[in-house]
């Protein structure tokens, strides 16, 4: 394999040699030190053979000796590639130049990604490093990720580590977010519950603290349902971080008015293209016109980015497709309708207490609204949890009252 | 009457080492550059490499005769060809069936 390699860059001839006396021939060659490969027995004075190209000079004596005649066959290797593109200066001096523009636009940063951030934006943190120079169409040297890391961390407070890492044009931020405390009221300051929606209490665990409501008792949002005020005759009112479960029933409800009609977008098969090369942020259009090209019209974008050896050079290819439309409208029943707006209904609910609410039960229904249209709406029950811990911010106000009524 | 014992004539069959040979074996030198035979290395009934030849005497592509100082080794086969060829090496490949000295 490396012999075939080394042969193929020095370039080689595949030749036919009729003679009488092959061996004779083969034996004088190498006497020559003319060096030859892959020999092939033709016909009874007929054998193929290789040779390298400075030794196919000195076969004339050889030839002329033996009686023989040699005719180059083929001729092949990369000095035969060269020759044949010599005189073409255009297409050389054109790869050059692409070799040359590959490598000056690999040079550049034409990508930047964010890894890492779930509730810190991209867009933020791009900003910030924007800021500080750091940005799409920059030299990918002029940076030290270390200076980049330091002065971006006391930009991003959110953020407890960040590390850029260049690769070609190529940019990924790494970053990591700091974990925010929870906020936590303190064991030792007193504290009441509170309803966080209003609903029908279903059960209730009281730890500390005393009830100020009871089971099957409506509640409104923002009511006492324990209180930290631990009051009775006897002594006076004892100050508790009161804490418990109380689960209620809750209801929500979500509405949307929606068309009795759909809308059916069937393409004609006419169609429209518009290229457009884009170089970093700066498009070339190849278009005259630009708007409505039909009267109805979907639009779909592509964008190609070429990417030679794995690096992207910055520039991308985009084409706008305009396909035309009929549009017509199919009417559809209140059913239908509901069918299709339940799926949005029922993500618009979204339970105070998140993930710990139960459904219990959920009811779909309509009302005409005009027309054309209905209201649809979606009421949902749920069991959850609706207490939180409230600090009682009038303790000493409260306490002084108390002192001065006894 | 005793029968005689029948005698394997040696000097037949053995041949006589030379005092190079018998030097080569002492010291445990290499015997091919001592007494400058041909080596010969063989890949299966593939290929087979020789060092040290003296050139080819014929060649074809069922048979092949080459030089190897005192001998003349013929290599009798199908579809022979020669993969590469030096000075003092060679390297035949194709379908071996035999080789022979004479």
């Amino acid at each position: 394999m490396l012999t075939k390699i080394f042969c193929f860059l020095r370039g080689y001839v595949c030749v036919i040699v009729k003679s009488r006396f092959i061996e004779r021939f083969i034996n004088i060659c190498i006497g020559k030190n003319i060096y030859l490969w892959d020999i092939r027995y033709k016909n009874e004075c007929e054998a193929d053979m290789k040779m390298s190209m400075g030794s196919f000079h000195k076969i004339r004596p050889v030839a002329k000796k033996t009686h023989s005649s040699v005719r180059i066959q083929a001729k092949k290797g990369l000095p035969i590639i060269f020759h044949r593109y010599k005189k073409r200066y255009f297409f050389m001096s054109g790869f050059i130049l692409a070799i040359c523009f590959v490598f000056i636009m690999s040079q550049f940063i034409w990508s930047i990604e964010v890894v890492g951030n779930e509730n810190v934006a991209s867009e933020e943190i791009l900003q910030a490093l924007e800021e500080l120079g750091f940005k799409k169409g920059r030299y990918n040297k002029a940076f030290d990720a270390r200076d980049l890391k330091n002065n971006a961390l006391l930009k991003l407070d959110k953020l407890s580590w960040l590390w850029v890492d260049i690769k070609g044009s190529k940019a990924t931020v790494t970053v990591n977010e700091k974990k925010q405390a929870p906020q936590l009221v303190p064991k030792n300051t007193p504290c009441d519950i509170v309803a966080l929606r209003s609903g029908v209490i279903k059960d209730m665990t009281i730890k500390e603290g005393q009830s100020r409501v009871q089971i099957g008792q409506t509640v409104m949002e923002g009511e006492l349902l324990i209180s930290g005020v631990v009051q009775s005759e006897r002594i006076e009112p004892r100050y508790t971080h009161a804490s418990g479960e109380v689960v209620a029933r809750t209801w929500y409800e979500s509405s949307v008015i929606y068309p009795l009609s759909r809308e059916i977008r069937t393409p004609t098969g006419r169609q429209k293209k518009h290229h457009s090369l884009c170089i970093g942020d700066t498009e070339i259009k190849f278009f005259l016109s630009s708007g409505n090209v039909y009267e109805n019209y979907d639009t779909i974008e592509k964008k190609h980015d070429l990417v030679i050896f794995g690096y992207y050079t910055g520039l991308s290819w985009k084409t706008l497709v305009y396909d035309e439309v009929d549009v017509t409208y199919e009417p559809l029943s209140s059913e239908q309708v509901m069918e299709n707006v339940k799926g949005e209904l029922e993500s618009k609910i979204i339970p105070v207490s998140g993930e710990s609410a139960l459904l219990v039960a959920s009811d779909l229904r309509y009302t005409p609204y005009d027309d054309e249209n209905i209201k649809v709406t979606l009421t949902a029950e749920y069991s959850e949890p609706i207490g939180y811990e409230k600090t009682i911010e009038m303790i000493f106000d409260s306490y002084t009252k108390n002192t001065q009524k006894e | 009457m005793k029968k005689k014992k029948h005698q394997i004539n040696v000097r037949e069959t053995a041949y006589k080492k030379s005092r190079a040979e018998r030097m080569a074996e002492i010291f445990d030198l290499p015997k091919d550059i001592v007494l400058n035979l041909p080596k010969m290395t063989f890949t299966g009934n593939r290929e087979l490499y020789v060092e040290n030849y003296r050139g080819i005497v014929e060649y074809s592509e069922s048979v092949m005769r080459f030089n190897a100082g005192d001998y003349l080794v013929t290599i009798m086969g199908r579809g022979l060809g020669i993969k590469n060829i030096a000075t003092e090496e060679i390297t035949l490949c194709g379908n071996i069936k035999s080789l022979e000295f004479c």
